[in-house]
């Protein structure tokens, strides 16, 4: 059974959970904040908010040019990340424990009172940008893209997708917005874990976690759970130099609150999720050599969810796969798995764990995920029980319930001319140009 | 463990059939990294195999004596572990991660493959078809595309210049014999080096785990040294290839010779490249993005290889600025690097930066495996990977000043200029006002 470290956590008095993790096997620190509110909280039209109030709080603090801030940690080999969601936020940094004392305060100050310039905002526009031009080189970037776009339509957050046209309308009054609206202490999650004197740390540092005050945070941005495919949708991305098309097959799925969760990650493992493991890669790639990577994944928020198959073929090869990959779906709803396939499905889900918590990187953004769902650690250290637990007429009532979908949204990135004809015999196939997000 | 005591930590054995075996207990999570290293890649084909290293990789998954096909990775992944392959120019690499108990299981699954790969016609034609669908996987990105025929300009004439992804018209052609012939060629004891990470008993278990699995394999005779053509390459002075492509935005690609990997100035230029493109505080990204703000994006990295290597510089920019104009600009920070020197303070920035990435590489026993198999490998001792702090302090402005002037001359250079086939004028306009417009209220 896992255990995490040793750990203190416990509420500060403007709400913020505090915990920290102490681990002396390298003398470096790792800090980390989260907010529950993520891409979901993008104002309707001006998508790519979030990302940019995240850039820009990186940019630098009140007082202080950008280049002198950012020198402050590059110069001590200390480095900042980010990590976006559709429900959170999170901003973190790698440090030496010898830099601590410089950099936390620092680290802090940028959460607490960043200076969101216009200048800044200007190039990190360019930037993104430059970064929304460039995924297109990327066939199965857009894939996704397209494929989200169409399965949760303009109407639902998880359809709204940022775009070249939705970033060039955001200004600095929305990044403040943004900012003052959802950076607040409640609900949020600081965690400093690694090598430090837990003593001397709360002394020094716990002080700052708590003077951050601000006004009552908005709802968490949660979204409703997407309604079933009710007639199979083909979106065609056109982009006439490729020769292989990359699909993109799925639908809704059930949010990470659910409670058959678990059971459908392990019943995705069998059907796709498990790499060599799966059903498609060994009937679509090991048995027919039609691609070279083949998987499906459920990718989920709390609520909302989508289930998606993925893959690339030459194009004159299309059919044969799309309709490999839907018979393979097909037989898995009808029939279910074995006892065999799920018993290994439980070994692999119980056995990864301690890969996910090795090291105190892993260990914060495991603590991170547990805190976001209202989870304790005892739902690690409980956690091969519960798996080992589940049994094959569980999991296959679960298949029947969530994956057995008649209709399908697909996405489909490849040269119009050579594969519309073909696409077109599975579904009502609509027609984008490449650039079209 | 810290830096200072992984090197007493690492013990190394050699098995009488030539297996060397390396191992590090590292006892912070309950799992193992096992990895083994092959000194063959793209190096050690000719024209007509080009891409047969890679083949053989992918092989390598598809059954041994004892072993079905794909039935290593199933059993790895049965067990919570995950397992992969890559081919380098210089070496083929395959690396499994499991909880350790199954340390067994694994070097008897490695040893296996090593011994006796099954090379049938049925499975060559599928896994030809996977690979393909590979290599039209990379060549369907505009980028990857360009850079592929940079490396083959830039290494013409060696086999560095082909990538490991190799030549579809011999990835077509090669038949099993071809793959026998490669396999008990490059795939020896002799040729290997098995590395072991992780929450072990003993040293001694990894050992004789090594003994009992593969000691039985014969030992081979000795492997030619590769010479991938007998000529360092070095770029036949200054040149540009410009292209023209299906992506829309404006790169330039920078490169000049770099040392081979365990050269004496793998490391100053190392750090040099460092100074001058990693970061926000880089005088590329100082200069060219934010000062003048020519360019959206800078960065740089040396590719350094067991023979030769690139040191690369690339800019990413709008369709408004000339490519150039952001060629110069990049040539200007070169030259002023080479001429001035650097400051301590950015030389401490760089100590700084590498000792932190090492300590977070080191909660890591995959990373760990991996640094000690390249450095073993590539760079002919492992020891090199742990030294390597000890040596960047050893390093003054001077040598990394002079490692700089030898190797980034402008009659060594070769240059990439990669334009968006379509270019909306609109944009082209937009971004000519905008700067005549910033100018103006700068004057103002």
């Amino acid at each position: 059974m896992f255990r995490f470290p040793p750990l203190q956590e416990y509420l500060l008095s403007n709400g913020v959970r505090m915990i920290w993790v102490t681990d002396q096997e390298q003398p470096a620190i790792s800090i980390a904040v989260q907010v529950p509110y993520g891409r979901f909280s993008d104002p309707k039209g001006k998508e790519g908010v979030s990302e940019l109030t995240l850039g820009l709080l990186q940019k630098g603090i009140a007082g202080l040019t950008t280049e002198a801030f950012i020198q402050k940690f590059e110069y001590t080999g200390s480095s900042i990340w980010a990590d976006i969601g559709d429900e959170h936020i999170a901003v973190g940094c790698k440090l030496l424990s010898q830099f601590a004392p410089s950099i936390l305060p620092l680290f802090w100050e940028m959460i607490t009172k960043p200076a969101l310039s216009e200048t800044e905002l200007k190039r990190l526009k360019r930037e993104m940008i430059t970064g929304l031009q460039s995924e297109r080189a990327d066939p199965m970037t857009l894939g996704h893209k397209h494929f989200f776009a169409e399965l949760f339509g303009n109407d639902h957050p998880a359809g709204r997708i940022h775009t070249i046209k939705s970033v060039k309308r955001i200004e600095l009054a929305d990044i403040r917005s943004f900012y003052e609206t959802y950076f607040v202490p409640r609900e949020s999650i600081v965690i400093v874990a690694g090598s430090f004197d837990l003593e001397f740390a709360r002394r020094s540092w716990e002080g700052l976690f708590k003077a951050w005050a601000r006004t009552s945070p908005a709802n968490p941005s949660v979204a409703p759970a997407v309604r079933p495919v009710e007639k199979t949708t083909i979106r065609l991305v056109n982009k006439s130099d490729l020769t292989q098309v990359s699909l993109c097959v799925g639908h809704g799925a059930i949010g990470e609150l659910h409670p058959d969760r678990n059971v459908c990650a392990l019943a995705n493992y069998i059907l796709g999720g498990g790499n060599f493991s799966s059903r498609l890669m060994a009937h679509v790639r090991v048995d027919k050599g039609k691609t070279y990577g083949i998987g499906s994944q459920i990718l989920s928020n709390s609520l909302c969810a989508a289930f998606l198959m993925s893959t690339s073929t030459k194009n004159e090869q299309l059919t044969d796969v799309l309709q490999s990959i839907l018979k393979v779906y097909r037989e898995f709803s009808e029939n279910g798995v074995s006892a065999d396939e799920l018993e290994k499905a439980k070994q692999f889900a119980v056995g990864n764990l301690a890969f996910q918590l090795e090291g105190i990187g892993n260990i914060c953004e495991k603590l991170l995920w547990l805190r976001h769902f209202k989870r304790e650690n005892s739902y690690i250290e409980q956690f091969a029980d519960m798996i080992m637990a589940i049994k094959p007429p569980v999991v296959n009532a679960a298949i029947r319930a969530h994956f057995s979908s008649q209709h399908f949204v697909i996405s489909a990135v490849g040269k119009r001319a050579a594969i519309e004809k073909n696409l077109a015999s599975f579904g009502d196939c609509t027609h984008v140009d490449f650039r079209s997000l | 463990m810290q830096n200072s005591e992984i090197l007493s930590g690492i013990k190394e054995h050699t098995l009488s059939n030539g297996l060397t075996v390396i191992c590090l207990k590292k006892n912070s999570a309950p799992i193992v990294a096992v990895q083994v290293w092959y000194r063959t890649g793209s190096i050690n084909e000719r024209d007509g195999i080009r891409g047969i290293s890679h083949f053989c990789e992918h092989l390598m998954f598809r059954g041994s004596q004892h072993v079905k096909p794909e039935e290593h990775a199933r059993r790895i992944n049965d067990i919570g572990g995950h397992c992969n392959a890559f081919t380098s120019e210089d070496v083929t690499a395959y690396i499994n991660s499991v909880p350790c108990r199954y340390l067994d299981m694994v070097l008897e699954l490695e040893a296996d493959r090593m011994s006796s790969l099954l090379i049938n016609e049925t499975i060559l034609e599928v896994e030809r078809n996977v690979i393909i669908e590979e290599y039209h996987t990379y060549m369907n990105n505009p980028v990857a595309k360009a850079f592929l025929e940079f490396r083959n300009d830039f290494f013409n004439g060696h086999a560095y210049a082909i990538s490991p992804l190799g030549r579809l018209e011999d990835i077509r052609a090669i038949i099993a014999a071809d793959c026998r012939e490669y396999y008990k060629q490059w795939y020896t004891p002799r040729n290997a080096v098995l590395v072991v990470v992780g929450d072990i008993d003993s040293e001694q278990q990894v050992f004789d785990g090594a003994e009992k699995h593969f000691g039985a394999i014969a030992q081979s005779a000795a492997l030619p040294e590769a010479s991938g053509g007998g000529i360092i390459p070095r770029p036949q002075g200054q040149r540009l290839i410009k292209h023209k492509v299906e992506f829309d935005v404006p790169l330039i690609i920078v490169g000049y010779p770099a040392p081979a990997s365990k050269d004496s100035d793998a490391l100053p230029l190392e750090i040099m490249q460092l100074i001058i493109s990693q970061g926000e505080t880089s005088r590329l990204h100082q200069r060219i993005v934010r000062d003048k703000s020519i360019a959206v994006m800078v960065g740089g990295m040396n590719h350094c290889l067991r023979l030769a290597g690139m040191s690369l510089f690339f800019a990413a920019f709008t369709p408004d600025i000339s490519a150039q104009k952001v060629e110069r600009a990049i040539l200007e920070e070169i030259n002023i690097i080479k001429q001035k020197g650097v400051s301590a303070a950015e030389i401490e920035k760089i100590k700084n930066s590498t000792l932190t990435s090492r300590v977070f590489e080191l909660y890591s026993a995959e990373h760990i495996c991996q640094r000690i198999g390249f450095c073993e490998i590539v760079e002919g001792d492992y020891k090199h990977w742990v030294r390597r702090l000890t040596e960047l302090a050893q390093l003054d402005g001077n040598k990394l000043q002079e490692a700089a002037n030898r190797y980034w001359n402008e009659a060594d250079r070769l240059t990439l200029h990669l334009q968006p086939k379509r270019i909306n004028p609109a944009v082209v306009g937009a971004g000519i006002f905008r700067r005549l417009f910033g100018r103006f209220l700068k004057t103002a």
